[in-house]
């Protein structure tokens, strides 16, 4: 084998040897099952979590305020069941960037430490200062935002466990199924804006688009956005659960989103790319007067960086003279001509 | 998390002991999957048994998983479980009067187990003189259990990237990457042990 040869070599000496006898299926399942049980038995050495010091917002009830307590849940954590998908990164030993620090402010540190590059390596945990935010890229169409005083781990590209504080993640399109772990639950979205805080006992989970399951030892529960409307499930330190609505674009609820990102810069997009993100940052829905509109913004591209303000979309529609902003329901982002 | 001025060698390894260790079921089921297939024939090459290897590598994790609080990621968990398997395999000699020389395998070579454990690179001439299937087995058992999969998928079972990234549930990129260094890793190992083989027979 010549160790500067492409991979024909590799490919011969595979399909010669042919493939690594496996156990038989009953081994394997005798095997899992006594195993299984000895695992079940072992200590529970479970992190006992301290809470960081979240601040009370004295200005915005709907937040969760902070108490002076330890982590102190012993419900177990029931492990959401979509498909029979493995942990990817966690069983390997080959150090994959399965993220990307694409914007932060503030503050905030990496462990283990990385290499200085924006990339996260799976098992990193990321701790935000009490000043920090920031926007990680999972995938094409997976983004995750980190609040203040937050700490996460990126397990694996698809599950983020949330020790504390506030994520919020986007994700539209792609085929991913990435899923947000706490101490008590596991929450999968199934195409989605979601965002869960989690505070000494407490846990919330609020929903901005689409569905989501969590999933809380042996129960279940859906949770979804519609018409402008996003169900939010509180749990109390006790377990039970509580469901209210949030409008999907209410402004003191979304808005610490909106400043964990960076402005849009159309010079490399299209102004569907464009009005697309900004309908997804304020919770709208986009909408065209036609298809040939849409089809149009799809295929002009314009310039500039815009944020997602009423003014800034504005402008931006405005900025060639093609389109323009029609009122619509509350939730809309309707485009029509001028 | 560990303290970062003072990481395991296998910080992957390392976390994914810490989950398990915190009842994560899904840690567990990873841990399951990623070395029993491997250790089992581990225990085959060495005993040619296979309901002995599968008693052999039951006690082997059943060690395995209630000393998982000692490993410290100095080690690969591999490594640290087929230590235990070579134990078990000679506490059963021992009990059954097998005498212990009978049973050797390659990978018990210090240099061989050196260049597993290591996977250095060095380049060296082929040797036809070797039992080919097993020391492909061999190298990707000792591989990180995705790079062997992948390197399974693609050049056995012919998958595609897409097909292979499907199953992984991540990116074609991320695969095009890891096929990459699989096949790395793959060559340096493979060679390193023929050098061995060659240098010591």
């Amino acid at each position: 084998m010549n160790s500067e040869s492409g991979d024909k070599d590799i490919a011969q000496l595979l399909a010669r040897s042919g493939p690594r006898p496996e156990p038989s299926s009953a081994a394997r399942q005798r095997v899992h099952d006594q195993l299984l049980e000895v695992w079940q038995q072992l200590p529970d050495e479970r992190e006992v979590a301290t809470s960081l010091p979240i601040d009370e917002i004295q200005d915005n009830p709907r937040r969760i305020t902070a108490r002076p307590a330890v982590f102190a849940m012993a419900a177990a954590v029931g492990v959401a069941t979509i498909g029979a998908w493995l942990s990817w990164s966690v069983m390997t030993n080959d150090p994959t960037p399965i993220a990307e620090i694409a914007y932060s402010t503030g503050g905030y540190a990496v462990t283990p430490p990385g290499d200085g590059s924006s990339e996260l390596l799976s098992g990193s945990t990321i701790r935000t200062s009490d000043q920090g935010r920031m926007l990680l890229v999972l995938d094409a169409s997976t983004t995750v935002r980190l609040d203040h005083n937050t700490r996460a781990t990126l397990r694996s590209g698809e599950e983020i466990y949330l020790h504390s504080g506030r994520l919020y993640l986007d994700s539209h399109g792609g085929k991913s199924h990435v899923q947000v772990t706490t101490k008590r639950a596991a929450v999968t979205k199934v195409g989605t804006q979601f965002e869960v805080s989690v505070a000494d006992d407490e846990l919330e989970i609020a929903v901005r688009e689409g569905q989501i399951k969590v999933q809380m030892d042996d129960s279940q529960t859906l949770a979804k956005a519609s018409n402008g409307l996003g169900e939010v499930l509180h749990y109390n330190a006790e377990g039970q659960q509580s469901k209210k609505v949030v409008a999907t674009t209410d402004v003191e609820r979304w808005h610490w989103t909106q400043l964990s990102r960076p402005d849009f810069d159309i010079a490399s997009a299209t102004y569907y790319d464009y009005l697309n993100w900004a309908a997804r940052e304020r919770g709208l829905t986009l909408r065209f007067a036609d298809e040939i509109l849409e089809q149009s913004a799809r295929n002009q591209t314009g310039g500039g960086r815009y944020d997602a303000s009423d003014d800034d979309i504005d402008e931006a529609l405005y900025a060639d003279g093609f389109f323009a902003r029609a009122p619509g329901k509350p939730h809309e982002l309707l485009v029509t001509r001028p | 998390m560990s303290d970062p001025t003072q990481l395991p060698l296998h910080a992957e390894d390392a976390a994914l002991v810490q989950r398990m260790l915190a009842q994560d079921r899904r840690a567990f089921e990873a841990f399951f999957d990623a070395y029993f297939p491997r250790l089992y024939r581990f225990a085959m090459s060495r005993l040619s048994d296979p309901a002995l290897s599968e008693d052999i590598v039951q006690e082997t994790l059943t060690k395995g998983l209630k000393a998982l609080a000692q490993y410290r990621g100095e080690a690969s968990l591999h490594t640290w479980l087929c230590q235990i398997c070579r134990n078990e395999i000679s506490g059963w000699m021992r009990k059954d009067g097998v005498k212990q020389a009978r049973v050797v395998s390659f990978d018990d070579h210090p240099g061989i187990k050196a260049v597993l454990e290591s996977a250095s690179a060095v380049s060296a001439d082929y040797s036809e003189d070797l039992d080919t299937e097993r020391l492909v087995h061999l190298t990707l058992d000792y591989l990180p259990d995705k790079y062997g999969r992948a390197l399974e998928w693609k050049y056995i079972e012919g998958l595609s990237v897409q097909e292979i990234a499907d199953r992984f549930g991540v990116t074609a990129v991320i695969v095009q990457s890891l096929l990459a260094r699989a096949r790395s890793a793959f060559r340096d190992c493979y060679i390193n042990m023929q050098q061995e083989l060659k240098v010591n027979s």
